[in-house]
């Protein structure tokens, strides 16, 4: 796979600002960031009033109000705090494939999300499976550091099959750290996809598949006397692929991606299934926002 | 005439149903159904495709029918497809099946053409009109009982329409036809009834001529099952129908014909007979029945001179068998040889007046002792000479001489020997007087075998001929000594002597072609001679002699078969003679039948493809639908998942 360092255009770029990196809760920080969360606390940020009940905090009593009005209203801030973007690409032998490539097209998600964490003044951790091939755990703060993110993407290549947990327990194990952490991955894995992210979700991140795929994994333009190989495994299937075989392939990745989709929904896994054919603007407007994966 | 008319009455033969096609050539196309089993049998290479969730394809793999059971759609899939393709190119080849009803009954109508259909009956129609209304007469008929072909028959034959049952068609073609041209090839026309009948051996085949034609060539239509339909009107039609010529001698000729007539009514006319402008001879004929007259013309006419023979009749509508001219043949004068002690020269007078006829300067007389070593002689005459041993195969007169072997014994003399009966019709009385003949003394003969008695005395044969293994003789029973007998003295005697060498002259010439070839038939003619030998070669491209057939005793209008197969064949007629215990024919006539001329074939094939088929191309299209719909059902419906 050749590397692209020119993975995003500058007036997309400018697009990309206007987004927001989902956090439904408030995640503790390293260091203060200007990322507004929705939890109401100590922050800078007014909010609102609400109506005084038993056991608020009486240093947010609006006595201005009161004295005014005669009611007891309590003001409410916005915490502004850090948020800690994990982005963990599977860089498997199975990404380096389509028509469009997996992985490329992974390289081209990863930057978008992560610059956008960088925009906002996130802190990215860049994660690359298997680690042996590539250079570990980076981290990435503020927006100077979107080209050497870039860098780091682009040089991202794809190696043999690794078991997703055993490789997550030891980026997470070292990080231990919470924020978000975003899978972009085909979910092919020799381990299966279900412990890694239950995993992720248990050591405290807000996790979020983005699974990509390819269009010749869901809709194969394959027909007539094949031999089938494995790019990761080398084992294959000879067989002559007819109408009936390919739809019921479609069929079994129709609902193998659905069993992908309903077990992230069922354990707080926000999802979203990316074809590389996509354009980028598809992939945020359709499926990193209806996935709630952008806010 | 040899040939009957009218009986259609041909049985219908079942038969089974037989497929045939219509376009048999488009069967080679099945060869090409070999391809898809080889394309079943050689595996494409597999290409390889390089993916990475090939657990999701060997889920939907396990998921599939089993390998075994894929075998087994393939291999149904392939004979379904090999069905199909076969049954695309049988209904493409046109298969069809012979109606048996429909072919009952076939019939070919061959219409005579030929120069004599021109003739105009009183009613101002022409033969040939004559016939066409005729064929439509019946033609409504002979639809409803089967398909009809019609033929025009001439010089050549032209199938004008193939077997059918479109009577408007048959009305058409009878309407356009109009040309009349040449004489009808007998042998071409056989040739084609043959074929036809061949296939169909139930056809009525009906011939619509004015019966102009010899009659060998009726003789061989008739044996190959052809029903004559006269084409007659008022009036009758006479013509020659068979002849042949006699060479007497250096300037005489004996020329016999016979007219036959048909239609009706009663005809008067003249046969004359003309040598350029000058009128040689005329005889009367009257016709009140339906018979054949044979008449016999004796002229002396110099070899090379060309005769015409017209049958005159104010009645008798022209044709050209009303004119039949003959070419005189050559004579060769005879080589005799006199085999006497003494002869008598009233004996050697009367040869000696037979100068047009012996070869006086190649005669010769010997001893009883010496003769049999003379060689080269065409007749020997035998005066007064008793023979131990057989006569060698040749001609023979035999004046009061005797030879073992001969049909007939002698005995012991007799005395005053009284005539009993004489035979007029053997010619060799002619002009003699038998008042004025007187025989004394005879020696006693008895017959043994056949031989033909000319005069018959209490003694026995007086004078007789006959033939017996290659030996040809006139016998005269006794001494023609004046003083025994008046013979010698009577002037006709001569004559007796000419008319013996006549007899034992070589076979009469035909006029008409005397023998047919038919596939396997030998049809003779009527003048064939009964002693004759036939002797048939198939002969090689090259013109050497494959095979060879001897047939002896023939017999005038008698047909009889031979191996023979259509090819190039040579015919011979003539005199048996026994050559060193080998048979050798001392030709009278010789034809050879090329087979390219003579055999069916070209564009003059009968057209016999009878179209009252069943047409079975729409089943056999039907079936490959059929089988296209199942399938489609079982492979792409997916009923054998």
């Amino acid at each position: 796979m050749t590397s692209n360092p020119e993975l995003l255009e500058a007036e997309f770029l400018a697009r990309l600002e206007k987004l927001d990196i989902l956090a439904r809760k408030i995640l503790a920080g390293e260091f203060r960031g200007d990322v507004r969360t929705r939890r109401g606390g100590a922050g800078s940020l007014f909010r609102g009033h609400k109506t005084y009940t038993q056991g608020d905090d009486l240093r947010f009593l609006d006595w201005n109000v009161y004295s005014r009005l005669g009611e007891l209203l309590v003001k409410q801030f916005d915490a502004e705090e850090n948020l800690n973007l994990l982005l963990i690409v599977d860089a498997s032998g199975s990404m380096d494939f389509g028509l469009n490539n997996k992985m490329m097209f992974a390289q081209r998600v990863a930057a978008v999300m992560g610059f956008i964490a960088l925009s906002r003044g996130a802190r990215v951790d860049l994660a690359v499976l298997p680690r042996k091939n590539q250079a570990g755990v980076k981290a990435y703060f503020g927006r100077n550091s979107t080209r050497l993110l870039f860098k780091d993407l682009s040089e991202i290549t794809c190696g043999d099959d690794f078991d997703l947990k055993s490789e997550l327990k030891a980026v997470v194990g070292k990080k231990r750290g919470r924020g978000v952490a975003l899978v972009l991955s085909d979910f092919f894995a020799e381990g299966g996809y279900e412990l890694p992210l239950q995993f992720l979700r248990h050591v405290g991140y807000r996790v979020g598949a983005l699974h990509v795929l390819d269009r010749q994994e869901l809709l194969p333009n394959i027909h007539g006397r094949t031999k089938l190989v494995d790019i990761e495994t080398g084992s294959s299937v000879r067989r002559q692929i007819s109408k009936d075989l390919l739809n019921a392939y479609e069929a079994e990745v129709k609902k193998w991606c659905q069993g992908v989709e309903k077990f992230c929904t069922s354990h707080e896994v926000a999802y979203a299934r990316l074809d590389t054919s996509w354009e980028l603007d598809r992939v945020i407007t359709e499926s990193l926002l209806k996935g709630g994966v952008l806010i | 005439m040899g040939i009957g008319s009218g009986d259609h009455g041909v049985s219908s033969q079942g038969r089974g149903a037989n497929l045939s096609f219509a376009h048999p050539q488009h069967l080679l196309w099945l060869w090409a159904l070999l391809l898809i089993p080889l394309l079943y049998l050689i595996r494409r290479p597999a290409k390889t495709v390089a993916l990475p969730h090939l657990f999701l394809w060997e889920r939907v793999i396990r998921q599939r029918s089993p390998q075994k059971r894929r075998r087994v759609r393939e291999i149904l899939g392939m004979l379904l497809q090999v069905a199909i393709a076969t049954s695309l190119i049988v209904a493409w080849s046109g298969p069809q099946v012979e109606s048996t009803e429909n072919v009952a009954r076939p019939t070919l109508i061959v219409l005579d053409s030929s120069l004599s259909m021109v003739a105009t009956v009183p009613s101002g129609e022409s033969r040939f009109d004559l016939g066409k209304s005729q064929i439509r007469s019946i033609l409504t008929e002979r639809i409803s009982m089967g398909p009809c072909s019609l033929v025009i028959a001439n010089h050549g034959l032209k199938t004008i329409l193939p077997f059918g049952s479109n009577a408007h068609e048959f009305e058409t073609a009878l309407a356009m036809e109009s040309k009349v041209r040449g004489q009808i090839d007998v042998q071409h026309l056989l040739a084609y009834v043959h074929e036809v009948k061949e296939k169909y051996a139930d056809a009525d085949v009906l011939f619509f001529s004015d019966g102009c034609l010899p009659a060998a060539d009726f003789l061989a239509l008739k044996d190959a099952g052809v029903t004559w339909m006269p084409v007659v009107a008022e009036g009758r039609n006479v013509g020659f129908v068979e002849g042949s010529t006699q060479s007497l001698s250096r300037f005489g000729l004996r020329i016999s014909v016979t007219l036959a007539s048909f239609g009706s009514g009663s005809q008067e006319g003249e046969v004359r007979l003309r040598s350029g402008d000058e009128l040689l001879a005329t005889r009367s004929v009257s016709f009140a029945q339906n018979v054949e007259h044979a008449l016999e013309f004796e002229v002396d006419v110099p070899p090379g001179t060309w005769l015409t023979l017209t049958w005159e009749s104010e009645k008798d509508c022209f044709a050209p068998d009303n004119v039949f001219r003959l070419f005189t043949p050559e004579f060769e004068p005879l080589k005799v040889l006199v085999v006497a002690e003494k002869i008598d020269r009233y004996v050697k007078n009367a040869l000696a007046a037979l100068v047009d006829i012996i070869d006086v300067s190649q005669a010769a007389q010997t001893t009883p002792e010496k003769w049999r070593d003379a060689q080269g002689y065409d007749l020997t005459i035998l005066i007064g000479v008793e023979e131990k041993r057989p006569l060698p195969q040749g001609r023979y007169i035999l004046l009061n001489s005797w030879a073992p072997h001969l049909p007939f014994r002698k005995g012991a003399l007799a005395r005053e020997v009284q005539l009993v009966r004489h035979n007029k019709g053997g010619g060799l009385l002619r002009g003699i007087d038998l008042r004025n003949l007187t025989i004394k003394t005879a020696a006693r003969y008895e017959k043994v075998s056949k031989i033909d008695v000319i005069l018959e005395g209490t003694s026995g044969p007086l004078i007789s001929r006959g033939q017996e293994e290659g030996v040809s003789f006139v016998h005269l029973g006794f001494d023609l000594d004046p003083k025994n007998s008046s013979l010698v003295l009577l002037p006709a005697f001569p004559l007796l002597l000419k008319d013996a060498i006549a007899y034992l002259l070589p076979p009469k010439q035909g006029l008409f072609a005397p023998h047919y070839v038919m596939a396997s038939t030998l049809i003779s003619s009527s003048s064939a001679q009964d002693d004759e030998l036939l002797q048939l070669e198939i002969l090689s491209e090259s013109g050497e002699v494959d095979e060879e057939f001897w047939v002896s005793g023939t017999g005038g209008r008698s047909t009889f078969s031979l191996p023979v197969t259509w090819g190039r064949a040579r015919l011979t007629l003539g005199e048996r003679r026994a050559f060193s215990g080998l048979n050798v024919c001392q030709p009278s006539f010789s034809q050879v039948f090329p087979p390219s001329e003579k055999a069916p074939q070209g564009e003059e094939r009968p057209r016999i493809e009878i179209r009252s088929f069943l047409d079975y191309a729409h089943w056999f299209l039907g079936l490959a639908l059929a089988l296209l719909l199942l399938e489609w059902m079982l492979f792409t419906r997916g009923w054998t998942r």
